[in-house]
């Protein structure tokens, strides 16, 4: 286990309660989704994680070592991508990604060849002689990641990282946390307002709302708590009958039936199997996909009573 | 790290616009009335210590380094970012002080050569003066950070620098000539640290070290009684 928490308490001078009694687990390799409203209580979790604060009571775990406002130790082994980004204006991307490496005692040899490696994964390997003040808000951004990943980090927590940015550099920041997870089993804790990244990205999803955990799960564990069977509807011109025996033979596929020219299927809830079927149909000609699925959003939505969007508009 | 806060104070072109041209100009300009209104004066000694009074004076400007370093540190979303690595955050603000000072005192130094270059003082002693600078810009850097502690944001802790670096040359006698009497000599000499600073200074050139290290002294023991508040503050601010 990473990092654990266990039954946090944390007021905030006393009164307001930012954290009731969460627990939260995180193991080796998995990317963990910490999903909730403004003022849900994610940022103060991962300030406890980071040991940017004492909680009041409760345990908090990070590398087997208690973790407090004062350990330092277990810092070097965390990365921490701030929701605001945090980059020297006035230096060039180089120099930004050379002081945070220094902070966390890289020098020498190694310092220069995980600044390479790190430019190359943001992709900003180009630009790095630039100043951030020249970059586009998506670049700022992954120059912000860059920042936090100098020192291979084997727990990231990355805050709201996408926030503000244009759509492409959002997919590329995603792909880039997804491949992370995937080649060096660093465990990633990922907050999010928008509820699409973290079902795209996530193992498992911690829901949080009032400063407690109200749910958790995979993704398709979450969604089977609020939906049935999915169902989907696909026209072909001329379909086949065998067709229906390879659809069947696909993992999660509970049934398969033609109806005149749709496939009807029927799959486990939250398995995202559209691209598979499309891909079996595809010797026919396709005129239609119906896909009725719940998703993440309506587990917020019956969970806490309302949208993400309407709790951040609150 | 050590190198990144160098580059952050160095790459502050304004400032060094402000710092140091800025003076400059000041000297030069009075300098020219000083000579077309008094041709047969000393104008080296003049010079000397025209320059000693602005150089008190920007010795405090400069600590806007220090406010806007640690602003930046210790009061934006930059906070987390730090104290989330394994470096203590009063390291962060050492350094920046460290550099900070450097950084004016150099600019102070210019000026001084400038002086010198120009104006050819012949003055004793000026190496002390030198240090009664160099300590100088130490208390006074310590004393931005302690203000940016209180006051948390960079312009208001520059507004309060700016009016104790105002009051004090006034005090001091840099700005304006003050009334001849023995309660504002008293001031003059010892109503701040830019007076202790000046009177030491006068002291040394003057050959008499015992009333030049008086100024020394009291500097010290006020730069002393400062870093203890800001090592109690930064502990419970910053840290």
């Amino acid at each position: 286990m990473f990092a654990r928490m266990k039954d946090v308490i944390k007021r905030y001078n006393g009164k307001r309660l930012a954290l009731d009694h969460l627990d939260l687990e995180i193991k080796k390799g998995e990317v963990v989704g910490l999903l909730g409203p403004n003022g849900a209580g994610k940022t103060t979790a991962i300030n406890a994680i980071v040991g940017l604060l004492d909680v009041d009571s409760g345990l908090v775990e990070v590398f087997g070592e208690q973790q407090n406002g004062s350990n330092r130790r277990v810092r070097s082994r965390i990365g921490l991508v701030t929701q605001e980004v945090t980059v020297y204006d006035t230096l060039s991307a180089y120099e930004n990604l050379l002081f945070f490496g220094k902070l966390y005692g890289l020098k020498g040899e190694r310092l220069k060849r995980r600044i390479e490696e790190v430019a190359v994964l943001i992709g900003l390997k180009d630009r790095l002689n630039e100043i951030p003040k020249k970059y586009s808000g998506g670049m700022k951004r992954r120059l912000n990641i860059g920042c936090a990943l100098l020192h291979e980090p084997e727990l990231i927590i990355m805050d709201e990282p996408t926030v503000g940015i244009d759509p492409q550099s959002r997919n590329y920041i995603l792909e880039f946390v997804k491949q992370l997870a995937r080649d060096t089993e660093t465990a990633i804790i990922y907050t999010s307002h928008y509820i699409e990244e973290v079902q795209a990205i996530s193992d498992r999803v911690y829901i949080i709302d009032e400063g407690h955990i109200i749910a958790k799960g995979t993704v398709p564990e979450l969604i089977r708590k609020v939906q049935g069977d999915q169902h989907v509807a696909i026209d072909v011109k001329q379909p086949e009958e065998e067709a229906l025996q390879t659809l069947r033979a696909l993992p999660d596929v509970k049934e398969a039936r033609l109806d005149k020219q749709t496939f009807r299927i029927n799959l486990h809830a939250g398995a995202d199997l559209l691209d598979k079927l499309i891909a079996t149909l595809s010797p026919y000609t396709i005129t239609n996909v119906q896909n009725e699925h719940a998703s993440l959003e309506d587990v917020f939505l019956m969970l806490t009573g309302k949208t993400l969007r309407d709790s951040e508009v609150s | 790290m050590f190198r990144f806060y160098a580059l952050r104070v160095l790459k502050d072109y304004l400032g060094h616009v402000i710092f140091i041209g800025l003076p400059l100009v000041l000297i030069y300009v009075n300098m020219e009335i000083q000579a077309n209104a008094h041709p047969d004066a000393d104008l080296g000694h003049i010079a000397f210590f025209m320059g000693i009074g602005f150089i008190l004076m920007f010795q405090i400007f400069g600590a806007a380094y220090t406010t806007e370093g640690m602003e930046g540190d210790f009061f934006t979303s930059f906070k987390d970012r730090l104290r989330a690595s394994p470096v203590h955050p009063v390291r962060f603000m050492v350094t920046n002080m460290f550099y900070s000072s450097l950084v004016s005192f150099l600019q102070l130094m210019l000026i001084l050569a400038f002086i010198f270059v120009i104006y050819e003082p012949t003055v004793s002693n000026w190496g002390l003066a030198v240090l009664v600078i160099f300590l100088g810009v130490g208390f006074t850097q310590t004393l931005g950070a302690v203000v940016i502690i209180l006051v948390k944001k960079a312009n208001k802790a520059q507004a309060v620098i700016t009016l104790y670096a105002i009051g004090g040359s006034i005090l001091a006698g840099h700005i304006i000539g003050l009334p001849d009497n023995a309660v504002i000599n008293f001031l003059k000499d010892y109503a701040s640290p830019i007076s202790w600073q000046r009177i030491s200074i006068e002291y040394f050139v003057d050959g008499d070290y015992a009333m030049g290290m008086l100024g020394i002294g009291l500097l010290l023991g006020a730069w002393a009684i400062i870093l203890m508040v800001l090592l109690r503050m930064s502990r419970r601010v910053i840290a």
